[in-house]
């Protein structure tokens, strides 16, 4: 049995969206008994406390969670393309293999995260605080991360080809990563990889190897 | 100006870390210039010997299986001529040890212990009654395939019941060759795809059960994690590519969706150029957001490549279009070795 739909009988919002539209589709979608994803595409979540809701594989397509209260949510397997985080609480949220390309999470919350296989591509991450997240196996190619807090984020094979990096806070950034990472250096748009890849780590207080797939993929 | 080569201060002093970050200009590629320049020969190279590798493999598994074809189609054919029952005896009703067994007739299992003369006739869609044929448009080296091969009403069972012995094939437009994609689904195709994944869950449901686990996920289960299992399970089915022999889910997360036969990782990527079948008439009205493009194509599979994972493309949901376009860029990257089409 799929696990997608089975624990939100028992849930409701904290803090219902304001937007009267929008809390007719979650209210209809949790008064179903089947096991049909929520379809929450174009709407405006704005305000809401979801904390806790498991919207496993559904669908937030371009809508709006501005300054929303979403901890420990679970988007694991949801579409996110284009949706827009900012501002949020999203701590200990689950984007499990989640679909987030183009979403943006300016000054979001998203400490503890887990990211693990997801793909976010072109993600604005921009003042977000990932600390402690989990962004193992994530693709985050042309992602952006300035001045983002990642400190104690855990790397495995994460695809950082062309991420952005520009003052990001890497104190304890560890694991295994793949580039090349794009930076200011020297005053000079610059993409570092292998070695001055590591060293860039290194510099700032993270210890990340720089990962091959034909030499270290098992 | 040279830009090559610049290595960052903070490697070894606390300066690095203060390092201006203000102005954008052209960008530079700083320590890229050996370590991804020589592994990409290095890559390309390998990838080359690969292929080499398997067309030769592919040659000469086609001429080996043309040639046991040939056996098998001479040892059926022999078979059943020694099969035919020569007395001048007429024939009785079945169930009463008849040495004749109707042609076309389900009800003997062959195994009534009549002797010698109860074999069934080759089915159409098992068994070639003649040889291949190299004359339609096919290569030499490949055993006809029931795909290619034309309808015949002149061997095989010839009443229009059902034949337990006929093999449902849900996609008879199949490609024979494993780097062509199928051309799009139509929708009596897609039904019969759907049909046929059902069933290999319903014939196997503990495996589909084990292998519905997602590793990424603690083991849960999601319609997600339940679809990658049945397009294993129908790959595993196939008997050819990547997970042909044994194949499971890797043990942790973070490591592709299945471990194939070979130990290699592999993860399983749906392009779709509209909207699921599954989703309501409701949301369908709106704009897709998941749409194929060029650019998240080739991000998602060479981000796979870059974690030394093969990839399966699903394009179940995909139209001609694309699937050309997606043909084409695998063509062009010289992607063929590393990637399994679905369905």
């Amino acid at each position: 049995m799929a696990e997608s739909p089975g624990t939100r009988s028992d849930w409701a919002p904290a803090n219902w969206p304001a937007d009267a539209g929008t809390a007719k589709e979650l209210r209809d979608w949790l008064a179903k008994a089947d096991d049909s994803e929520l379809y929450a595409l174009d709407l405006d979540f704005t305000g809401a406390d979801l904390s806790g809701g498991n919207f496993t594989e559904g669908w937030f397509s371009r809508s709006r969670l501005r300054n929303a209260v979403l901890r420990n949510v679970s988007f694991a397997r949801a579409h996110c393309e284009g949706t827009d985080f900012s501002e949020s609480d999203l701590s200990g949220v689950d984007f499990v293999k989640a679909f987030g390309r183009e979403s943006h999470f300016w000054k979001t919350k998203l400490r503890g995260a887990n990211f693990t296989s997801a793909e976010f591509n072109r993600a604005d991450f921009a003042e977000a605080d990932l600390t402690g997240a989990n962004l193992s196996d994530v693709l985050l190619t042309r992602a952006t991360f300035s001045n983002a807090n990642l400190t104690d984020v855990v790397a495995d094979k994460t695809v950082l080809r062309n991420t952005v990096l520009d003052s990001a806070d890497v104190t304890g950034f560890s694991g295994t990563v793949i580039g090349p990472i794009s930076v200011i250096f020297r005053g000079q748009r610059s993409l570092l990889d292998g070695a001055d890849l590591e060293q860039w780590f290194a510099a700032r207080g993270g210890k990340v190897t720089r990962f091959y797939a034909d030499r270290d993929a098992t | 100006m040279t830009t090559r080569r610049r290595r960052p201060t903070g490697g070894t002093s606390s300066s690095g870390s203060n390092t201006p970050e203000t102005t954008t200009r052209r960008p530079t590629v700083v320590g890229f210039s050996f370590t991804g320049a020589a592994q990409a020969h290095v890559r390309t190279a390998r990838q080359h010997v690969t292929r080499t590798r398997q067309a030769v493999d592919n040659a000469q598994t086609g001429t080996s299986n043309t040639a046991r074809t040939y056996r098998d189609t001479e040892a059926t054919n022999t078979e059943n001529l020694g099969g035919i029952d020569t007395t001048t005896d007429v024939p009785t009703a079945r169930g009463d040890q008849s040495t004749t067994t109707p042609s076309g007739s389900t009800g003997g299992d062959g195994n009534d212990g009549g002797g010698g003369s109860n074999n069934p006739p080759p089915s159409r869609t098992d068994q070639p009654a003649n040889p291949p044929s190299t004359d339609s448009g096919g290569s030499g080296n490949e055993p006809p395939s029931r795909r290619d091969a034309p309808p015949s009403d002149d061997d095989g069972p010839d009443d229009d019941g059902p034949d337990e012995n006929r093999d449902e094939d849900p996609l008879p437009r199949r490609p024979t060759d494993p780097r062509e994609p199928h051309p799009e689904l139509t929708p009596e195709e897609r039904a019969a795809l759907d049909r046929h994944l059902a069933q290999l869950e319903q014939d196997d449901p503990e495996r589909f059960a084990e292998l519905s686990k997602d590793p990424d996920h603690n083991g849960k289960v999601t319609k997600g994690s339940q679809d990658e299992a049945r397009i294993a399970m129908d790959l595993h089915e196939r008997g050819e590519g990547p997970f042909a022999g044994d194949y499971r889910r890797p043990d942790g997360p973070g490591q592709g969706d299945f471990i194939d036969s070979d130990g290699k990782a592999q993860d399983m990527k749906g392009a779709h150029s509209d909207w699921p079948p599954e989703v309501p008439e409701h949301v369908r009205e709106r704009p897709f957001p998941n749409a194929y493009n060029e650019a998240d194509f080739r991000e998602t599979v060479e981000g796979q490549f870059d974690r030394g994972r093969d990839v399966v493309v699903d394009t179940r949901n995909a139209n001609q279009n694309d699937i050309d376009e997606m043909r084409r860029i695998v063509e062009e990257e010289g992607w063929g070795g590393r990637i399994t089409w679905y369905p």
